[in-house]
């Protein structure tokens, strides 16, 4: 895997911080690309403004990453807007036909600390029979196992007080 | 700091679309936090309320079905409160 840079998206929130990946070099981060790939397409506006919102107001100011909002396992990540089946029970309750998907990955299933990724359009049942998603999901696994291994060997460290992801090595810049 | 993108769609979108996410996402949270303390599951609250567990489950999901006619069946059946209307005095 080539290298890519961890980096906050938006810390602006009250209850949780997102981080967002970017390729070495390159000067567009994932997440970036994702809401502005959607964003320009005129039928999925509302549904990329609803999802904005879902991120950045109902988990970023109001709920943080609780589990019921994170709930959308997919291997190492989790796709969000969340499914919504309670841990008792089976209720389906939120955006259940929601054309989007936007992959995240909980820090230490912290509450307070996301990393998110790429996305696409949900076409099928599974991420693998949705073409234009499924090689934004892998590749938001190689991230998640990536960011997984960095934290395991101590090559990046949690800021509980801060609510941030430090590089071991005092750089400005996470690279991994 | 805030991603330029995030920025801009947040500027564009509608207000009533946030208030709308947010406020969902209050009641299905709230919801959900009644279920686990009472230990309900989809099945157990179809029974108590004499349904079928595929209509509790068209009540809760997707994104416009979930009327103020369910909230109120389910309040009545959960017995707690799951959307309040206290409001603070208007300002005029």
């Amino acid at each position: 895997m080539n290298s890519f840079v961890l980096e906050i998206w938006d810390d602006e929130g009250s209850r949780c911080t997102f981080y967002t990946v970017r390729w070495d070099g390159m000067e567009e981060n994932e997440t970036d690309k994702f809401f502005n790939k959607y964003d320009a397409i005129p039928g999925y506006k509302r549904s990329v403004q609803e999802l904005l919102s879902f991120v950045l107001d109902s988990i970023g100011e109001d709920h943080g990453a609780i589990d019921v909002l994170f709930n959308r396992y997919e291997n190492e990540v989790v796709g969000l807007p969340n499914k919504g089946k309670a841990r008792v029970g089976e209720i389906v309750f939120l955006y259940s036909n929601f054309p989007l998907r936007l992959y995240a990955l909980r820090i230490n299933n912290r509450k307070d600390l996301v990393v998110l990724f790429n996305g696409g359009l949900k076409t099928a049942q599974t991420n693998q029979e949705s073409k234009d998603l499924n090689l934004k999901w892998i590749e938001a696994c190689q991230f998640a196992k990536r960011i997984d291994e960095a934290l395991r060997d101590k090559e990046i460290l949690i800021d509980t007080k801060n609510r941030k992801i430090l590089s071991a090595y005092n750089d400005d810049e996470i690279l991994l | 700091m805030r991603s330029k993108v995030a920025r801009r769609i947040q500027d564009e979108t509608p207000e009533e679309v946030r208030i709308f996410v947010r406020q969902y996402t209050d009641i299905v949270v709230r919801i959900n936090n009644i279920l686990q303390a009472k230990g309900y599951t989809q099945k157990d609250l179809a029974e108590r309320m004499n349904k079928k567990p595929s209509e509790i489950n068209k009540w809760l999901k997707g994104n416009h079905n979930l009327t103020l006619k369910t909230i109120a069946k389910l309040e009545a059946e959960l017995g707690e409160p799951i959307i309040e209307t206290s409001f603070p005095p208007i300002a005029v």
